[in-house]
């Protein structure tokens, strides 16, 4: 088969062009819904918890917010895909899958993973800022230095592990947002809800499965029951990040043969 | 440009909608496809467009299998649909991000039959009426001057005079390196336009034949009575019959109609 066939740097160009002309307004609803939740998201956990927040305790409602939300806007992945004459029109368009796959997970997941931090970063601090304007009475004087209660967040603490968390989180992040985006592909009607159900039933069989069977033979695997002792930290990461990458390109390969197969019925 | 051997097709679980079809269609011709409600008309086009899967070596477009999509294959192939969605932007932003995909398009062939409809490019796409998008879609078909245009009840919604001048921009605007098929149950709207009929029955193509086939071998023509053992069909209309015979060298309109009718109610046509 011919490269171009697959993969034509000019066609790509001209498909991000046509399609972002055209789909600029849900993308930017989208974009505004994912800047709402997160200003709203800092100051309501401002708002609930009275104790003096560090640039530390930003991180929980970071790593939540990151995942719910990315979950979510992959599953925004493949709009066309909705509805039957959305697919038609779509599908006759002139461009392979591989290049329509790129351009959905390039905007959805890649792009999500690079500015959401970016994002969250400027959001927060500025909900910091306005909720310090509202509890300006709150202000603490430590040697002689006012200070306000709230600082903003610092990554500086997420990546302080090395390079391997930050590739753990980057491969996980993938990983997961992978299975919403691929689900988007399969399913026409609430893809999202539909991957959790599934994910969820194939996780919960493949589990109980091994449960049973490591329960009712009494297996014992030195290995497994040492695990934790016996598999040191950067060890530990790197499986994660070795799984990780293994479920995306699994999930991306089902994805993109599921697009080439895609029919309109 | 479309070769369809042996073509066996059914959604699901359900029975066979296509058994054995077979069809053969060159460039250069507006073929008009004819069936009853639930015939496959519209199936057969999403598989000739490469929407549908086909069984293996079943169906071939300009020497592609369809369903495989590639982009130089696509681009030579415009399928208008019944049932359509557009994104709400502009007319004049969708042609600038479409036209795009396709190394033919005329711009200039565009405008004149947008102005022949009487389509401001200036409106959005979404604050049209069923009737003025699909005027926009042909128009725009039309104008990529793809080799193979599919048009799926392409004059459903359009009102009288739009289906004149429907008739007139398809007729005024190919070349002879395109086919066009049209896919419609109302005959009436496609009447001196399309010169190849194929008509669909319970998953075969029971007539396949030119226009200047017809008008050779067959006569139409009203009558105020059944005279003639020679008629081939009859239909009762005001004031008589309609009637269809052997031509026997006489010339006439042909009403594609009648000869449909004749065609699905089991008349053996050659």
């Amino acid at each position: 088969m011919k490269t171009n066939q697959i993969f034509n740097f000019a066609r790509f160009g001209k498909y991000v062009r046509s399609t972002f002309s055209t789909t600029y307004k849900q993308n930017l609803l989208l974009w505004g819904a994912l800047t709402a939740f997160i200003f709203v998201s800092s100051l309501l956990s401002m708002a609930d918890n009275t104790s003096r927040w560090n640039t530390d305790g930003w991180m929980p409602l970071f790593i939540g917010t990151y995942f719910v939300a990315g979950i979510v806007f992959a599953s925004y992945s493949f709009p066309q895909f909705r509805n039957k004459e959305k697919t038609m029109m779509s599908l006759m368009t002139p461009v392979t899958s591989f290049e329509r796959l790129l351009y959905e997970f390039l905007g959805k997941v890649v792009g999500f993973i690079i500015l959401f931090p970016v994002l969250f970063y400027l959001l927060s601090s500025f909900a910091v800022v306005v909720r310090n304007v509202f509890q300006s009475n709150q202000v603490v004087t430590v040697n002689g230095i006012n200070s306000f209660p709230f600082h903003p967040i610092s990554f500086d603490r997420l990546f302080a592990g090395g390079d391997e968390l930050f590739w753990a989180f980057f491969g996980l992040s993938i990983a997961v947002f992978s299975l919403s985006f691929a689900g988007t592909v399969v399913f026409r009607k609430y893809p999202l809800v539909k991957t959790i159900v599934f994910v969820g039933g194939v996780l919960a069989v493949t589990a109980g499965y091994f449960v049973l069977i490591f329960e009712k033979f009494h297996l014992i695997n030195p290995w497994i029951s040492n695990v934790a002792d016996q598999v040191s930290k950067e060890q530990g990461i790197a499986i994660l990040i070795a799984l990780a990458a293994t479920m995306s390109l699994i999930t991306l390969a089902y994805a993109y043969f599921k697009l080439k197969e895609k029919e309109a019925q | 440009m479309i070769e369809i051997t042996n073509l066996s097709f059914h959604y699901g679980k359900q029975k066979n909608l296509f058994d054995g079809l077979s069809l053969s269609e060159k460039s250069g011709s507006i073929v008009g496809l004819l069936g009853k409600n639930g015939a496959g008309k519209s199936t057969l086009l999403k598989l000739i467009t490469g929407l549908l899967e086909a069984p293996k070596d079943s169906l071939m477009v300009m020497g592609n299998v369809p369903f495989r999509r590639s982009p130089s294959l696509l681009e030579e192939i415009f399928f208008i649909p019944e049932e359509y969605d557009l994104p709400s932007v502009k007319i004049s932003e969708y042609v600038k991000a479409q036209s795009l995909f396709y190394p033919r398009f005329d711009l200039l062939k565009l405008d004149q039959i947008l102005v022949d409809f009487e389509l401001d490019k200036s409106r959005r796409l979404t604050k049209l009426s069923y009737g003025q998008k699909k005027k926009f879609l042909i128009a725009f078909a039309l104008s990529t001057n793809c080799k193979l245009l599919v048009l799926d009840e392409p004059t459903n919604g359009l009102d009288i005079p739009s289906k004149a001048i429907f008739r007139k921009v398809v007729a005024g605007s190919l070349s002879e390196d395109q086919l066009v098929i049209i896919s419609t149950h109302q005959v009436k709207d496609v009447e001196n336009l399309i010169d190849k009929i194929i008509v669909l029955d319970q998953g075969k193509v029971i007539f396949h034949q030119s226009l200047w086939e017809i008008s050779e071998k067959y006569a139409f023509a009203t009558a105020t009575n059944l005279d003639g053992s020679e008629n081939l069909y009859h239909e009762v209309a005001p004031g008589g019959f309609k009637v269809m015979k052997p031509a026997n060298g006489a010339a006439t309109d042909v009403d594609i109609e009648l000869l449909f009718n004749a065609a699905i109610s089991g008349v053996t046509l050659k």
